[in-house]
């Protein structure tokens, strides 16, 4: 074997070596890299999926607890309604009959005893009137049988009865339904809303008004009492603050829509629950 | 002392001056290594060790070989590296190291128990493997089964790391982090390794110079699998891999 022919041998070999491994690096390579960008992404989207599924299991189950709570709530104040108009309804009609009767029996007492007990029975059939308004509205089956503007008007009416506080309540657009479940939703943050003027806000007017647009439905709680900052009122610690504002945000929220609390030191309060349309629970 | 690397072919030099890179690397950025990337430096320590006492038995790579071997002739030399590969005290020494990489990777317990737990398995197969020599391989042949089970260990323990990570449920970014991309070379490198150690005592009977390009092909594995944790450990990257 000469020289030159070993020579050329070892330099085919080498290269032809070379060449195999260099495309089977660059192969490799690409199948490598290939690999691990297909992995990443897939990595990456199911994260997102993981999160997204995450996300609505949290939704679902803070809907649930929601309908556990509002149907617990719904049967305590039912179960109160019920009460009040069977039992103390009852009772002062009792009252009022003993009163009657008192008013028979002595045909003509003194003028003073007299007009005591007609001023008892009147105060009576107030009570009666209010105990009768009060488990209407605490009754859900109202907004079930009338819906949900009926139910605010009685709501405001028994507010007005009390005499201290002037309501109005206006109400714009098409009426259509939310959904049972929704209207009674509303309900209880309405009435959170005006429980709060009237406990914290020192108020002569509130206002409730509705709106039933085509895309939205806005619901409008507004007093003219004395406001407050809500900069401080949301730096309050967790357990000086009260549960009343976080609730009308989280069942707004749950509800699929916003709500926004508006006030101002001295201007009054604003507070305003937007869902859009066919958006129920 | 040194004459046996002198006599080495190109392809194994370069494949020792990358394990000897490797070691390298991973010494100059210890502090920065996660400690399981850091176990991989007795890779190729173990295959300097083991190295030295195997090239004593230096010998053509294919039995038949007739070509005596040259010093000056890098063709026709022995490809000691993947014979080295191939013997059973390397696989064994080779499987601990990653199994205890792995180890060290993994999160969930059970699955670190399964890991630690196969290396005595490999080691007792090994143990069978070799009191049963001549059963399931012809004596002059490879011993290519037993390297073809550690591949398919480590190819598991890959895919179980990918599931581990799928599972995962903290925020993680496995594009920032130094061991996917190991673990991906790894996977890459014992699938190669699967087929053209399968292939070997086949070709190598039937047809040379096909098993001569194969063991070619297994090099550049191991070449890649070498550059990536070159890379890796040099990289840096700019955010952590957990958010």
């Amino acid at each position: 074997m000469s020289e030159a022919y070993h020579g050329m041998i070892v330099f085919i070999g080498i290269s032809g070596a070379a060449i195999i491994m260099a495309i089977t690096g660059i192969v490799v390579l690409l199948l490598m890299a290939l690999f691990g960008v297909r992995f990443i992404i897939h990595y990456h989207r199911r994260r997102r999926e993981v999160l997204m599924e995450k996300q609505l299991m949290q939704e679902v189950f803070q809907r649930e607890l929601l309908q556990a709570q509002l149907e617990t709530q719904n049967q305590t104040l039912q179960q109160i309604a019920q009460e009040l108009h069977d039992n103390v309804g009852q009772l002062l009609t009792v009252i009022v009959m003993r009163l009657n009767s008192l008013d028979d029996k002595y045909l003509h007492p003194e003028p003073a005893i007299e007009q005591t007990v007609l001023q008892t029975r009147d105060l009576v059939q107030t009570v009666i009137m209010d105990v009768r308004a009060l488990s209407k509205t605490l009754d859900y089956d109202t907004v079930r049988r009338f819906g949900l503007t009926p139910s605010l008007t009685l709501e405001l009416e028994r507010i007005e009865q009390i005499g201290r506080i002037h309501t109005d309540f206006v109400m714009s657009g098409g009426v259509y339904s939310l959904g049972e479940e929704t209207e009674i939703v509303l309900l209880r943050m309405a009435q959170e809303s005006i429980n709060n003027a009237l406990k914290h806000a020192n108020a002569h007017t509130i206002t409730v008004s509705t709106a039933y647009k085509p895309d939205s439905f806005i619901l409008t709680v507004a007093d003219d009492g004395q406001g407050f900052n809500i900069e401080e009122a949301n730096a309050r610690i967790l357990e000086k603050a009260g549960a009343g504002l976080n609730n009308l945000h989280r069942r707004a929220g749950l509800l699929g829509g916003t709500c926004v609390v508006d006030s101002q030191v001295g201007g009054g309060t604003r507070v305003q629950i937007r869902l859009p349309h066919n958006r129920m629970i | 002392m040194i004459d046996w690397l002198i006599q080495l072919s190109i392809i194994d030099k370069i494949y020792l001056s990358l394990a000897f890179v490797t070691t390298a690397a991973i010494l100059v950025n210890w502090n920065r290594l996660d400690p399981n990337l850091k176990i991989l430096i007795l890779y190729p320590l173990a295959l300097f060790a083991s190295g030295y006492p195997y090239a004593s038995k230096f010998k053509p790579f294919f039995p038949n070989d007739t070509r005596v071997l040259n010093q000056e002739d890098d063709y026709y030399n022995s490809l000691i590296v993947i014979q080295l590969n191939l013997s059973i005290p390397f696989s064994v020494i080779s499987y601990a190291i990653l199994a205890i990489f792995f180890y060290q990777t993994f999160i969930q317990k059970s699955i670190q128990t399964r890991v630690l737990a196969s290396i005595p398995l490999f080691w007792f197969l090994s143990k069978v493997n070799t009191y049963s020599t001549g059963t399931w391989e012809p004596v002059n042949n490879f011993s290519t089964l037993f390297n073809i089970v550690e591949s398919v260990f480590v190819i598991y323990c890959c895919f179980v790391y990918f599931r581990e990570l799928l599972n995962h449920d903290k925020q993680y970014r496995p594009e920032k982090d130094r061991t996917f991309w190991v673990v991906v070379s790894l996977l890459f490198y014992f699938i190669g390794n699967f087929f053209i150690t399968g292939l070997l005592n086949y070709a190598g009977l039937t047809d040379e110079d096909l098993a001569r390009n194969a063991a070619y092909i297994g090099y550049t594995f191991s070449y890649l699998f070498y550059s990536v944790l070159i890379l890796v450990c040099f990289i840096n990257f700019p955010l952590n891999n957990y958010e």
